[in-house]
């Protein structure tokens, strides 16, 4: 899955399989926008079925690939390469 | 706002009276900072001795740490603190996965709950918000059915659930309290305190934010840390095979208990059968982690059934070896798997509800017992089906399950003949770590508060710089008493004990803990200030137990039976402990703390060092505080 967003610098594209449900980018993103921690407001959303195993991870439409960061912060802190932040030639 | 770190809020819940309150007290944080800190604590100063674990007035206390839910590494951990079903002293439980977290983004860092309900109940929190609801429709279901239930009469997958299965509501004491469908908060029958509550779940949801006072200092010190856990080689072994990764290595260096510890070695063949590889090449369809955790040790499986759908289920941890592999000898990876999905789905323990069986199984081997006591099972070693009727049979307290459900002490009162020989328990509660072999392990097991268990003081001797070598009862005191307070220090930050020096001396140590701590909340506490009050906490729950349970330096002591029978095969062949080696590291342990030697009591010297006059005053006034 590949999600693009209209930005000249960068992408940010999700490999699902790879992710561990541990919601680190939930809340690395929302310290990027409020310098707080809450799910809520994060751009990225990991939702996860236990019974069935389906995982659905969404970028909402209010991300700004962390412009003012070297690297997206959800990337950052995704150990498991499940968020990777690609150069858009 | 002027709370930082902690959201500052405690959700007050009289289940006997329906009545529900919040409040805050800044000054219990300064003092007991958070998580088991706080919930100790609270147990101390509002627990009579005279209540019983599952009277209405025992208290339960859900805690999360003061770093739970925030950026810092492995921050998913709560608390969850209430009187020992088992022991009749105290009890701290740790649990991850997400509830912790969500907990604090509902508007709520303690959940304190008093008081016992006439019907079946779960709570309902959200938003600085909660609701006393029905749960007849929620008794007699499994942890799994109750999860899915609530999530999806609300229509929301994000639900956080915290449960007890039939086994909880049928006070088993081997009960725990299932997060996430396989995280538990498993010793001390936690489980049965709230069955005998009639609360059979709490979810959680919330939309709230956790503030930080210095958010990038904060951010700095997360990065650091970050960095350290994910470069270090210990932690990418665990990601690919959690902590069963250690499984050979356990067993050469002691750490097996082989059928109900009649050894401590187990047959290198069976390791093999069992190996954590082939279960991953098999089942596994994703690795998975707690909240926010880097570490991620977990793996979700997807095994074929024969009927019905797909087993989808999480492993297990190396205690599943410890507790079903080697104790009862089963072989046969997947029904390890398959045993560790049914106790989360009864919501029993997986230590707690292993060793009696374990017991039972020697019982019947020696003859103890025969097909008149065990409702015609046959007791073999290694039969997991038998095993499996067992775990049922507890749950339900039925036939032999209903002695077994006691643990294994008091039920070796309920059958005599000799049993209580094979018992293996410290301070009531069973024991389910080999002893004999590496004497910092043993001496954290006997010592610590909640009765025995490896995450307190015990630590492994060979990964441990300074502590000597494993067979030898010098320099293992000063680690225990070290480790001690630091374990005191990561639950009450709501951390994983994973994450930290316990588990490789590179990763998260006290200054860490302390950088963290003082950029969060905006209190500068360094490295040694949160040592002391690691010290404080120990001593409130030292405290505890000589009130509630009259505990004293013999309950401080290994099963007898390994002072008797040495270790029979592998590499530590022929050790056994002698009363002089662990006599010799109690005396050590003691005078670190400051406590009296021949009685194990607190002195007031001690107290008065760290301040804990209620500790004092209530020990002197029932004549068990030393000089």
């Amino acid at each position: 899955m590949t999600i693009e967003k209209e930005s000249p610098i960068s992408r940010i594209t999700i490999k699902p399989e790879k992710c561990t449900v541990c919601r680190s980018c939930e809340i690395a993103c929302s310290y990027h926008f409020k310098k707080e921690f809450n799910p809520k407001i994060s751009q990225i959303k990991i939702i996860f079925d236990p019974k069935s195993a389906d995982l659905r991870i969404s970028q909402e439409n209010g991300c700004d690939l962390c412009k003012n960061e070297k690297s997206p912060l959800c990337v950052k802190y995704c150990v498991r390469g499940a968020l990777n932040a690609e150069k858009v030639e | 706002m002027d709370t930082y770190g902690w959201i500052g809020k405690f959700l007050r819940i009289d289940l006997s009276k329906n009545k529900i309150t919040i409040d805050s007290s800044k000054k219990l944080l300064k003092r007991f900072i958070g998580g088991r800190g706080v919930g100790q604590w609270l147990l101390f100063d509002q627990v009579s001795p005279n209540t019983q674990a599952l009277h209405p007035d025992n208290l339960l206390v859900f805690s999360s740490g003061v770093l739970t839910g925030t950026m810092a590494p492995a921050s998913c951990r709560m608390s969850i603190d209430t009187k020992n079903v088992l022991t009749g002293g105290v009890l701290s439980s740790n649990v991850g996965g997400h509830f912790g977290p969500e907990l604090k983004f509902a508007g709520f860092d303690f959940l304190v709950i008093q008081g016992s309900s006439d019907r079946p109940v779960f709570l309902d929190i959200k938003d600085e918000h909660a609701e006393i609801k029905d749960a007849s429709h929620l008794w007699g279901r499994s942890t799994w059915e109750t999860e899915d239930i609530v999530r999806k009469d609300q229509g929301d997958l994000s639900i956080r659930v915290a449960s007890i299965g039939v086994a909880g509501e049928n006070l088993a004491k081997p009960a725990c309290v299932i997060v996430d469908r396989a995280r538990a908060a498993g010793r001390g029958g936690c489980g049965a305190v709230l069955g005998s509550k009639k609360l059979k779940a709490i979810a959680v949801k919330g939309t709230q934010p956790i503030n930080i006072a210095k958010p990038e200092k904060f951010m700095n010190e997360v990065e650091k840390i970050w960095n350290k856990i994910d470069s270090n080689k210990s932690v990418e072994t665990r990601r690919s095979l959690g902590t069963r990764a250690a499984l050979p290595f356990s067993n050469e260096l002691g750490f097996m208990g082989v059928k109900n510890f009649q050894d401590d070695y187990w047959n290198p063949q069976k390791i093999k059968r069992v190996s954590q590889k082939q279960l991953n090449s098999n089942f596994e369809i994703r690795k998975l982690a707690c909240f926010n955790c880097p570490i991620h040790c977990s793996h979700l499986y997807r095994i074929p059934q024969q009927t019905d759908s797909d087993l989808i289920s999480e492993g297990f941890q190396l205690n599943v070896d410890w507790d079903f592999g080697g104790k009862i000898d089963i072989t046969d990876g997947e029904a390890l798997l398959k045993i560790n999905t049914l106790c989360n789905q009864l919501g029993l323990d997986l230590d707690n509800s292993s060793a009696p069986i374990a017991w039972a199984f020697e019982l019947y081997e020696k003859g103890i017992i025969g097909k008149n006591d065990t409702n015609g099972l046959d007791l073999i070693w290694g039969d997991a089906d038998v095993v499996t009727t067992l775990l049922h049979k507890i749950a339900e307290r039925e036939g032999l399950g209903k002695i077994l459900a006691e643990g294994s002490l008091r039920a070796s009162k309920i059958i005599g003949r000799g049993s209580e020989k094979y018992v293996s328990h410290i301070k009531g509660q069973d024991s389910i770590e080999a002893l004999r072999s590496d004497k910092g392990w043993l001496l954290g097991c006997i010592t610590s508060a909640r009765g025995g268990g490896h995450l307190d003081g015990a630590f492994q001797t060979h990964k441990t710089p300074g502590a000597g070598e494993p067979d030898s009862y010098d320099s293992k005191a000063e680690k225990v008493f070290w480790f001690e307070r630091f374990k005191a220090i990561v639950d009450m930050m709501g951390v994983c004990y994973f994450a930290t020096v316990w588990s490789d001396k590179d990763l998260i140590g006290p200054d860490d803990f302390s950088r963290l701590f003082s950029t969060a909340t905006g209190i500068s506490m360094s490295g040694n200030d949160l040592m002391r009050t690691g010290q404080i906490v120990r001593n409130v729950e030292k405290g505890f137990n000589t009130l509630h349970a009259g505990f004293k330096r013999s309950d401080d002591y290994p099963p007898e039976r390994f002072f008797k029978e040495p270790i029979v095969s592998g590499p530590n062949k022929d050790r056994i402990l002698s009363k002089e080696g662990v006599d010799h590291m109690l005396d050590e342990y003691y005078a670190l703390h400051g406590w009296d030697k021949e009685t194990g009591w607190q002195t007031t010297k001690c107290l008065d060092e760290l301040e804990l006059n209620e500790v004092k005053e209530q020990l002197c006034s029932t004549k068990k505080l030393m000089e």
